[in-house]
């Protein structure tokens, strides 16, 4: 890892799709060497996934998501990460974060309605051995993901010529 | 009834190329990719922004003393000290309403008329304007796409008479983006001094320097005496809106010029101080962002207009490329309006800058990477199709 590898997340983690040809003006390298570079980055498991961000409202899809709290009982010898492995098979779920405070996971499950959902953290999460209690919360509207202001329009009015 | 409009306001000229402005308030604005304007895309950073939107809440919204608040203009003086090894004190500093203040402020504190003031060109439109309404007469100092659109000792030296009083200089450069690094201004600083001019220096994008740090005129030995320093937050923070600048010099220049600011201005919007102060503390991160966006911009582009085949320099500073249009057979107010008309893309002819402008369009980078690459693909399209 070094400068330009760093660079290179952080433009990929901002546009997924930016040309190999662009990274290679950006970071005056060749483009051969950018494509070595993400690939190496994808070896080493740094570079998991690269993905996109969805306004599935402005989309007029009615998924709904809830945030889940779970508090556990952390297993013997495990500690929380078998209780982790278990809620991450699940495809509905999806992030998974262990915290401090109150509850210990916090988990997001996305479903195509709330009896789907209500279904599923009865019967397959709070069911999970070590899972004492289970708060659920709809997500009633995204107004920030992955850094993109979703409620707010990307163009502003702007002169089409000032000096 | 008489006519009422000044012969000065009368015989001033309007600023740039009014047939290719009029045509440009035609345009629909959706369909337009506009590399024509002279500012920051970005949003004012938040917690810039918000000091403003406190300040209003507790009710300080009254005027300022005339020169500014006395926490901002501490705060200048040492940020100047750190950044630019240029030691001004507080009551040698002005904050005053955008940089375009600040410079008639200076030019009037200075131009008496007659005299001959020196004015690197190409330059921002309203320069020469403000020394003629100052009674004085701008001499156009050219700078050539071969220098890198620096301004040399020979074209310095060639412009100097005995009426010289003032040499106005922007660096980095509306529109070319050109640089004066330490080696540069110490060329024309022996000129400088050996003629007993005074030196005004724009530095609005002293922070947009893409190659090493920017080098402020007055920390040149000898220079600083006779240097009014300007500057502002307008492109540093994206603040153009907010006008705020200030304008740095040595206590008897200062003063002068604080006299006209006093009359014409009273003092800098309040709301707006406060946000610079804030600017100043913790705006630092924010600022370098948008540089290293702007960095990166700008070897895309510029890329990408020497590959369409508009030869261009790599800007070291502003968020403008300048290419030269000559190879189309195009004057540059024709390429500019049929760009406009045939792809729609908004750029500004070189001419509306000044002599040395002739023959190249102003294109501001300071758009998104993909409206960039788009504006790009079209120009392409634009100089095949000429060919």
């Amino acid at each position: 890892m070094d400068e330009k590898d760093t660079l290179i997340l952080k433009e990929l983690r901002k546009n997924s799709r930016i040309p190999v040809s662009d990274l290679a003006v950006m970071l005056e390298v060749s483009e051969s060497d950018v494509t070595k570079r993400i690939a190496s980055l994808c070896q080493a498991g740094i570079l998991r996934r690269c993905t996109a961000v969805i306004d599935y409202s402005a989309l007029g899809v009615d998924d709904v998501s809830v945030i889940l709290s779970l508090k556990v009982t952390p297993e013997k010898g495990l500690g929380y990460d078998g209780i982790a492995e278990k809620l991450a098979r699940f495809p509905q779920v999806e992030s998974i974060r262990l915290l401090t405070g109150s509850y210990d996971f916090q988990v997001t499950i996305t479903g195509q309605s709330m009896a789907e959902i209500s279904r599923f953290v009865a019967e397959q999460i709070a069911s999970i051995d070590g899972v004492r209690e289970t708060m659920t919360q709809i997500v009633m509207r995204t107004y920030k993901e992955q850094g993109v202001e979703m409620a707010r329009p990307g163009n502003r009015d702007r002169q089409l010529i000032t000096f | 009834m008489r006519n009422f409009v000044s012969k000065v306001a009368a015989e001033i000229p309007p600023s740039g190329i009014r047939k290719f402005f009029d045509l440009v308030l035609t345009m629909d604005n959706d369909q337009v990719i506009s590399l024509g304007v002279g500012e920051p895309d970005f949003d004012t950073p938040w917690n810039v922004s918000k000091a403003a939107i406190t300040s209003i809440e507790k009710g300080l919204t009254m005027y300022t003393s005339n020169r500014g608040l006395p926490d901002l203009c501490s705060a200048l003086s040492k940020d100047l000290e750190k950044r630019y090894h240029t030691p001004y004190s507080p009551n040698e500093i002005i904050v005053t309403t955008g940089v375009s203040e600040g410079f008639d402020v200076a030019v009037r504190a200075v131009v008496d008329p007659g005299d001959e003031v020196i004015v690197v060109d190409p330059c921002f439109v309203s320069y020469k304007s403000e020394v003629i309404m100052a009674g004085g007469k701008p001499v156009s100092l050219p700078c050539d796409a071969k220098d890198q659109f620096k301004v040399t000792p020979d074209a310095l030296m060639e412009k100097i008479t005995q009426n010289s009083k003032t040499l106005i200089i922007n660096f980095p450069n509306n529109p070319t983006g050109g640089v004066m690094g330490r080696d540069d201004l110490k060329a024309i600083a022996d000129i400088i001094i050996d003629h007993d001019l005074l030196l005004i220096s724009d530095e609005v994008y002293s922070e947009l320097t893409y190659e090493g740090s920017h080098v402020s005129a007055a920390s040149i030995d000898g220079l600083w005496e006779r240097t009014i320093t300007l500057n502002g937050f307008s492109k540093a923070y994206a603040m153009t809106g907010w006008r705020l600048g200030y304008l740095c010099a040595p206590k008897e220049i200062c003063d002068a010029a604080l006299k006209i600011h006093q009359y014409v201005m009273m003092s800098a919007p309040t709301a707006s101080q406060f946000a610079a102060i804030e600017a100043l503390k913790n705006a630092e991160d924010s600022k370098n962002e948008m540089v290293a966006e702007y960095r990166i911009r700008r070897n895309l582009f510029v890329k990408g207009l020497n590959d369409v085949g508009l030869p261009c320099h790599i800007p070291k500073g502003a968020f403008y490329a300048f290419p030269s249009i000559e190879g189309t057979g195009l004057s540059d107010e024709e390429f500019a309006e049929r760009l406009l008309k045939e792809q729609q893309v908004a750029v500004v002819p070189g001419s509306a800058f000044g002599e040395s402008g002739v023959g190249h369009i102003r294109t501001c980078y300071a758009v998104d990477r993909a409206k960039l690459t788009e504006a790009v693909r079209r120009i392409g399209v634009f100089v095949e199709s000429l060919s």
